[in-house]
């Protein structure tokens, strides 16, 4: 895992590209999930659980993306000044 | 009780492997981001605190003009120097109190999130607990079959009857028929295999044949079995059948 130091938004940008992997990973892993099946057509709890889980990292990675956006327009914003 | 049905039993621990994996870099990752906002808004803050001080220290300069002016010494060039900066140091605080108000909003929305993604990071070792024991069970029933039936058999009923491509195993109590992909069922077939293992010496109570197609369907429930759907396009048929 490299994460450079420098700007905040930098940082930011850096930890979002490492969540993308870290989502992308668990997206693998919830098709691996998908394949144990059940006779009634039940989902398991994992599979629900890593399903949630997929969301709330999706979440984040969306959020970490608009955060850095808006830090970095708020720090050009300060410099200029 | 829920039977399961998977194509590899190591699935468990890979997916064990992967949370936890996860469960180790999303939380140093998250708060690296949070450090991040947190030393931004700390050095917003202490900004915003050293603008003020500058905003009063000139305050009091052009005042002092003003007071100096009331005593006649105009100084007028200085005044409008004072106050041009006085102006410029009002906006910087203005930019930097929006700058600030803009990041508690974003801190807040990261906080909320952070603390969600939190929460199910420490449902995670609870979970992999149960996938580790989901596998140890898995293992433990494979082993007990293969060690009770070792001689679990894989036929051919082709060698006796002529019926092709089908396999049957036994294992547990039951007759695993397995079909080979493109196999479509006859009277003949599920007749021979019935004979053959009420002939058998073993002593199972269920057939069970996979991967049976739709097309079979009809033929299936005649003879009595019950269809069982696994997953999209894959299914199964059983019978319990008595000795």
């Amino acid at each position: 895992m490299i994460v450079e130091k420098g700007s905040a938004s930098k940082t930011i940008k850096n930890v979002e590209m490492e969540m993308e992997k870290l989502l992308k990973q668990t997206s693998n892993t919830m098709q691996k999930a998908s394949t144990v099946w059940t006779d009634n057509g039940q989902k398991l709890f994992f599979q629900k659980h890593i399903n949630e889980f997929y969301n709330v990292q999706r979440e984040m990675v969306q959020n970490l993306n608009s955060i850095a956006f808006e830090i970095q327009h708020l720090e050009t914003k300060l410099k200029s000044k | 009780m829920t039977n399961l049905k998977i194509k590899d039993l190591g699935i468990f621990q890979e997916i064990a492997q992967n949370i936890n994996q996860v469960n180790t870099q999303a939380p140093q990752l998250l708060n690296m981001v949070s450090n991040a906002l947190d030393g931004l808004n700390r050095e917003l803050f202490t900004n915003m605190l050293e603008t003020k001080k500058e905003i009063k220290t000139i305050e009091l300069e052009i005042n002092e003009i003003g007071l100096a002016n009331k005593d006649g010494k105009q100084n007028d060039n200085k005044e409008k120097e004072l106050r041009n900066k006085l102006k410029y140091l009002q906006d910087r605080l203005n930019d930097l109190q929006n700058s600030s108000s803009k990041l508690d909003h974003i801190l807040n929305q990261f906080k909320r999130l952070q603390d969600k993604l939190m929460y199910m990071l420490s449902k995670m070792p609870n979970a992999v607990g149960k996938l580790n024991a989901i596998q140890q069970i898995a293992q433990n029933y494979l082993n007990i079959n293969s060690t009770g039936f070792d001689s679990a058999k894989i036929q051919s009923t082709r060698q006796d009857n002529g019926i092709a491509p089908i396999q049957i195993k036994e294992l547990g109590d039951t007759y695993h028929v397995k079909l080979k992909v493109g196999k479509t069922l006859n009277q003949g077939d599920l007749t021979a295999i019935e004979s053959k293992l009420k002939l058998s010496d073993y002593k199972g109570n269920k057939i069970s044949i996979d991967r049976v197609s739709q097309s079979d369907f009809n033929i299936l429930q005649k003879n009595g079995y019950t269809i069982n759907s696994n997953g999209p396009n894959d299914f199964s048929a059983f019978k319990n059948i008595e000795r």
